[in-house]
């Protein structure tokens, strides 16, 4: 339908609407004072609540734990220049894994090929811009060097944050002047390892994105 | 969809009392103790529901102005929209898209929105083959039924149903193990999600400053689905927007402690525009329609409070009606409380007649709704209608006055009800056998004000989540 004929009727029909309390918007402070906490503890303590893991410590050692649990395999990655650990790819490749290209092609059967591919995809390695201690949340932001895959179709993530971007909550975050979750074309808040409880809620981990989740902080 | 061939009552019937109704019931009981929990640990609750209904009323009433800005923004950033006046043009877009693309293979994320179009039907009598991602939505396909709860579409099978259906549809041996049937449909469902030429998804909420679509998902299929395929379709109802990136922040405050009482979804996912130059992967192309539907019908009218919902499902849980009947017996993917509004008022009140009165008006569903939407009031204000249209009303027979003066009295009615009486007495006694049929008179009308034996608050804080 014509962009003006329809907007033409909502104008209409918004003249003739009776909500309640429609006025401007209430701006006062959406972010509460609150006392202050141990980020990191609580961030740790929560994401654990909602079945992730957190690691402290030397992150390589980390790795070198991560890969010991669940073994090598083919990794999908963030490049070096977007992870807060300049060593991390290196480890990984030199635990046995390898890295699988991540540029996916604008050719159309190209494109499906290669993401076929992703089907043995085992490990993904990236960064996370911000975290969020109530949530047990991290933020992961699309862009060069950041591919959305590598933290959505291995079995298991791995994401490399600096403790000192963990935020109270994501009003916190959003509060913040140099927010911006529309200057890429996606910005993801990760809570935890997917999960379903469809049948029977019966909770279920990894059912369509990483099984489990581990974040290493930095 | 909008017009079913059985009523309300008749569909009642058929599931009150069934196995499939007791799982439901049980279903939403958990889902309404999750919530409690959720809520229970967040002491800005109420003060972020009333900051989200001022958002959601706000924006509902200056919508013109924030469609036209969410539009700008999304071809600011390279997106296409498109506005449909109703489902007929959502789909043949959508056609378009799929036909100029030639696609074979669509993967859907849970949405509501392409439910309510049949965008499902009108896409497969093109050849085009529609997979539903969400884990429950992928049941409810293969079994050929209708989601029976808008956030648990599958609530009313058991594992061994789904057991069986996988064993017969997917061709794999027979297990009743929750987690070996979630790994079979992981592996089905993730060769097709790499393969497929569009990822159709709905919104659950679109940001009119930037031109942002936000989808929540705990499974991740909401992410394959906006990132694996070449293309992504979003469909999203007019209503759906938030004016800023800190009004979309408030919403998810209470988004998910309201449906199943997590601090946040797993997967919040803010799409902006396609894959940008440089972006390693991502969808090349990225189109929003913006749905009428009825919906500026629905804004001018007296139930337009409902545009403010978000869809978390709280009402569903907690309404005595809907637990006794489950989603299947409303017409349309809309059910409970919220589904007995937006139904008739999206759609033509004739053949959704019965609708507002499946409700005892008990307000169980204002007192969880994340922003506070007064159902009972829009439930009344559609009896009125109903009322108003005469002929719609014949099958309620004679005894009608009481509801003449109750649909043109509101306020005297819900204080009459606001003991509770229906409530518990209809638990009791089996509420839908005393339903007006269509053939008899509402002989039991005198019963609506009967005084409680017990006050509804107290029944229900003595039954709640157990
Ligand atoms: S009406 Fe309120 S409680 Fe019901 S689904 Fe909508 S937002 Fe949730």
């Amino acid at each position: 339908m014509d962009r003006d004929a329809f907007l033409a009727g909502v104008r209409t029909a918004v003249a003739r609407n009776r909500v309640p309390n429609a006025s401007a918007i209430d701006p006062g402070p959406l972010v509460p004072d609150l006392p202050p906490v141990d980020l990191v503890a609580m961030f740790s303590e929560i994401l654990e609540r909602v079945d992730g893991h957190v690691h402290t410590g030397d992150a390589l050692q980390a790795l070198d734990e991560v890969v010991a649990l669940y073994g090598a395999g083919p990794f999908l990655s963030w490049d070096t220049d977007r992870l807060p650990v300049s060593g991390a790819v290196a480890h990984l490749e030199e635990l046995g894994c390898g890295r699988a290209e991540a540029e996916v092609s604008n050719q159309p059967d190209a494109r499906k090929a290669h993401q076929v591919g992703y089907g043995d995809v085992h490990i993904g390695l990236t960064g996370a811009e911000a975290g969020f201690a109530e949530t047990g949340s991290i933020v992961l932001r699309s862009g060069l060097g950041r591919p959305r895959m590598a933290s959505l179709v291995p079995l298991i993530h791995v994401a490399l944050l600096p403790a000192a971007l963990i935020f109270r909550s994501p009003m916190h975050w959003l509060a913040e002047p140099e927010t911006d979750i529309a200057s890429d074309s996606n910005v993801v808040y990760i809570t935890g390892p997917s999960r379903t409880a469809d049948i029977e809620q019966q909770l279920n981990l990894g059912v369509h994105g990483p099984k489990e989740l581990h974040v290493i902080l930095i | 969809m909008s017009t079913p061939v059985t009523t309300f009552v008749e569909r009642a019937s058929r599931e009150v009392n069934t196995p499939k109704v007791r799982a439901v019931d049980a279903g939403a009981r958990l889902l309404t103790a999750k919530r409690l929990k959720g809520v229970e640990e967040y002491p800005a609750m109420d003060s972020m529901r009333d900051r989200a209904r001022e958002i959601r009323l706000h924006t509902v009433a200056h919508l013109d102005t924030y469609l036209e800005q969410f539009a700008e923004a999304v071809e600011a950033v390279g997106g296409k929209v498109f506005f449909a006046r109703d489902a007929d043009e959502a789909n043949g877009y959508i056609r378009r898209v799929a036909r100029d693309a030639s696609a074979e293979l669509i993967v859907k994320s849970k949405s509501m929105v392409t439910e309510e179009i049949g965008m499902n039907a009108a896409l497969e009598a093109d050849g085009v083959q529609i997979v539903e991602t969400d884990l429950g939505e992928f049941i409810v396909q293969l079994a050929n039924e209708r989601p029976s709860h808008i956030v648990a579409p599958v609530m009313h099978k058991t594992r061994q149903d789904v057991g069986e259906l996988f064993a017969r549809e997917l061709d794999v041996p027979y297990t009743e193990d929750p987690a070996e049937l979630n790994k079979i449909a992981r592996q089905y469902l993730r060769q097709r999600f790499l393969r497929a030429d569009i990822g159709v998804s709905g919104a659950n909420f679109g940001v009119a400053s930037t031109g942002s679509i936000c989808l929540v998902t705990n499974e991740g299929n909401g992410r394959l689905t906006t990132t694996a395929p070449r293309i992504h379709i979003a469909v999203m109802g007019m209503e759906r927007l938030v004016p800023t990136p800190g009004d979309l922040g408030v919403m998810l405050e209470i988004l998910a402690r309201s449906a199943v009482g997590q601090r946040l979804t797993v997967y919040t996912n803010v799409v902006t525009g396609p894959r940008r130059p440089g972006d390693p992967d991502g969808p090349d192309e990225f189109h929003v329609i913006i749905l009428d539907n009825g919906r500026s019908q629905v804004l001018g009218g007296s139930t337009s409070e409902i545009l403010a919902c978000i869809r978390c499902g709280a009402c569903l849980n907690v309404c005595p009606v809907y637990r006794e009947v489950s989603g299947h017996a409303y017409s349309d993917v809309y059910s409970g409380p919220m589904g007995a509004v937006l139904v008739p008022s999206l759609f033509n009140i004739e053949g959704n007649e019965q609708l507002p009165y499946a409700s005892t008006l008990c307000g169980a569903c204002v007192d969880v709704c994340p922003v506070r939407i007064e159902i009972p009031d829009l439930l009344l204000a559609l009896r009125q209608r109903v009322v108003e249209d005469g002929d719609a009303f014949r099958w309620l027979g004679s005894a009608m006055s009481a509801y003449k003066v109750a649909a043109t009295r509101p306020r005297a009615w819900r204080a009459a009800l606001s003991s509770g009486a229906l409530f518990g007495r209809a638990v009791r006694s089996g509420w839908v056998g005393r339903l007006p049929g269509p053939g008899g008179a509402w002989t039991d009308s005198r019963d609506l004000q009967m005084p409680a034996k017990e006050p509804f608050h107290d029944w229900w804080r003595r039954n709640r989540g157990s």
